[in-house]
């Protein structure tokens, strides 16, 4: 199976989980780019274009969800995923609102998050 | 408040009772000054009954004492002839021997003729003594004695008249004649008198009786005025005593009513009583419950403040937990894909951490089930869809040994339930079934040769949704039975015992709940139910 490689941005203020998730999509070798707040991801997202975002929900400063809801205003092609760990269903339901992909509960299975990716991707 | 009602109530009666009580005495020394006056008519009566008895016996009297008089009168009269009659003969006897001078024929009728007279007058004489008041007997026994004395006289010169005839001496005899009509003549005017003196007897008589009638009329007319007084007195009695008797019915009756009244009273105010009481005792179990809701109130306060403080350490535990989790997934995942075909034969001990990484993610969910208190985020959706697909879901999850049977039976039934709550109910049921009878791989609940088997039904009941996930484990023992419920209680080796206990908390977030059926050796039976539409009453099966 021949596979595209995608821009992906990986979202989370957790570094390990960051990394080990960008390491995992780099694997299948997609461009990832790693931002560790939600002010990086929308930094990011200002400075370039990606296929696919993964973003944690719960973060320091701006969560997941708030980024999202900014970087949907500018661009709202853009395609997220949202991992938690635990939050508020409010917050989830708000990011459904503003047309997120999907939700995953932490520890999410890597292969779902590839399968995922493929979905979105096709 | 009440209180004051009934001291109001109390001076009311009191109020009232008062003039009563001041009337009764003076209205009650009336009746034996009646029974005086009933006295009094009564002598009056008696007395007039008397007074009547007593002139009538007079009037009789007197009847008699003037038919007496009369009688005496008539036979006194009769006597006074007679007397008259027999002298005159007496003396024509005597005449008639001068005539004839034939005296010895004379003498006899002669002495006849005076025998006679003074018969006559014996007879007068024992007539007077019978009767008579004393003072006319005295009278006429008088003339009588008088009479008789002529009487001698003409009898003396009769004598001797005819004896003088006798011897021939005819001058002697006129002389003696002449005397002896002499003396008759004296009879005669004696006589007179006597009848003169019965005639005003008579007439006196007659006059006191007139007299005596008088006197009886004014008797009359006396006794007449008393009865007509006496009957007066009795209708004036009798209207009083009728007046009296009507005023005492209606007092009585009054004061039957008065006394029923205060019956009623009492019994009404022993009604109120009562009802205060009942009040009082309903307020007390009022208290009584409600003391015991603020005591339950305080423990549900102090269980779910403890519950959010757990709730929100979960949460951050979790939340803090499943990141690392998170990486050592990935990690694994990497590690799995990089050391693959290099014949590292590393393949076991990264199933045991994936594995291991699995059970910290459940007690994870288990603890965040437990400790999350919300309010369910209902949705309208068709339960038995929904269960299929989570029941294909879990079905992964479960060791193959394990067979899953769904049996829906709500048809097209929709029912509001928190999806993502419910589904944890699932799993939890079906995570408990599963691991009573297979264990979590850690050698317990072999299948011994037999099906292993989990069922799952639904139907709708009189109290909603009911969903059913039986098993033919090993059943539960009563022991456990009573401390299935309990939180941290389990029988695993390893269980945070919060799995049941969870969901009966989900399901009571959904105004329903959960109900175990064992026995050992024979499988178990979880129930779980809510309503299909919150708050809604459960219908009539």
């Amino acid at each position: 199976m021949t596979k595209r490689p995608l821009d992906i941005l990986v979202v989370d203020d957790d570094r390990d989980n960051a990394d080990s998730l960008a390491e995992v999509f780099a694997l299948d070798d997609h461009h990832v780019t790693i931002a560790y707040s939600g002010e990086q991801a929308i930094e990011a997202f200002r400075r370039g274009r990606f296929d696919i975002g993964f973003f944690d929900v719960m973060m320091p400063g701006k969560s997941g969800v708030e980024s999202f809801v900014e970087i949907k205003a500018f661009r709202p092609e853009a395609k997220v995923f949202f991992m938690t760990g635990y939050s508020g269903e409010d917050l989830l339901q708000q990011a459904r609102d503003h047309g997120a992909m999907g939700v995953f509960g932490k520890p999410v299975d890597p292969g779902r998050l590839l399968d995922a990716i493929e979905r979105a991707a096709a | 408040m009440e209180g004051q009602v009934e001291r109001e109530r109390g001076a009311a009666v009191r109020a009232t009772e008062r003039p009563a009580l001041g009337s009764k005495p003076a209205r009650a020394e009336r009746w034996p000054r009646l029974h005086i006056f009933y006295y009094l008519l009564a002598c009056l009566n008696v007395s007039a009954i008397a007074f009547s008895l007593l002139l009538g016996q007079r009037v009789i009297r007197a009847f008699e004492v003037d038919n007496q008089a009369t009688i005496i009168f008539d036979r006194q009269l009769q006597v006074a002839r007679a007397i008259s009659d027999a002298a005159m003969e007496a003396q024509a006897v005597v005449i008639d021997g001068l005539k004839t001078r034939k005296v010895d024929m004379v003498e006899g009728a002669f002495a006849g003729k005076i025998a006679e007279v003074r018969s006559a007058i014996a007879r007068g004489r024992l007539q007077l003594a019978e009767s008579m008041t004393a003072g006319v007997r005295r009278r006429l026994v008088l003339t009588l004695g008088r009479i008789e004395t002529t009487l001698a006289g003409v009898e003396t010169h009769g004598r001797a008249a005819l004896h003088d005839i006798g011897e021939g001496r005819t001058e002697a005899a006129l002389s003696s004649v002449a005397a002896m009509q002499a003396r008759y003549a004296t009879l005669r005017r004696q006589l007179r008198d006597f009848d003169q003196t019965i005639a005003l007897l008579r007439t006196g008589h007659s006059e006191a009786g007139l007299r005596k009638a008088l006197e009886f009329r004014r008797s009359e007319y006396l006794i007449g005025g008393l009865i007509i007084v006496v009957i007066i007195c009795v209708l004036v009695y009798g209207h009083f005593m009728g007046v009296l008797v009507r005023r005492k019915y209606r007092e009585l009756a009054e004061a039957h009513e008065a006394l029923g009244q205060s019956h009623v009273d009492a019994v009404t105010h022993a009604a109120e009583v009562q009802t205060v009481n009942e009040n009082m005792a309903k307020l007390n179990r009022q208290l009584a419950d409600n003391m015991i809701r603020i005591q339950e109130m305080q423990k549900e306060a102090i269980k779910k403040g403890k519950l959010a403080q757990l709730g929100q350490l979960t949460a951050t535990v979790a939340h803090e937990l499943r990141n690392p989790l998170g990486t050592i997934k990935n990690s694994l995942f990497l590690l799995e894909r990089k050391v693959r075909g290099k014949g590292l034969a590393i393949a076991p001990q990264i199933e045991r951490i994936t594995t291991s990484v699995g059970r910290c993610d459940d007690i994870i969910n288990q603890l965040l089930d437990f400790s999350r208190s919300r309010q369910p985020d209902l949705a309208l959706t068709n339960f038995d869809m929904w269960l299929e697909d989570a029941l294909e879901e879990e079905l992964q999850r479960l060791p193959a040994a394990v067979s899953l049977h769904f049996a829906p039976g709500l048809g097209n039934a929709q029912a509001a339930f928190d999806r993502a709550r419910m589904s944890r109910v699932v799993v939890n049921l079906l995570a408990n079934a599963s691991e009573a009878m297979v264990g979590k791989g850690d050698g317990r609940g072999q299948s011994q040769g037999r099906e292993l088997r989990i069922s799952v039904t639904t139907r709708q009941t009189a109290r909603g949704v009911e969903m059913t996930v039986a098993d033919n484990g090993p059943g539960i023992s009563a022991e456990n039975m009573r401390r299935i419920l309990e939180p941290l209680f389990t029988t695993k080796s390893f269980g945070t015992g919060l799995g049941l206990p969870a969901v009966e908390k989900i399901m009571e977030e959904h105004g329903g709940g959960m109900e175990v059926s064992s026995a050992e050796g024979q499988g178990a039976r979880f129930t779980v139910w809510f309503p299909v539409r919150p708050g809604s009453e459960p219908r009539a099966a």
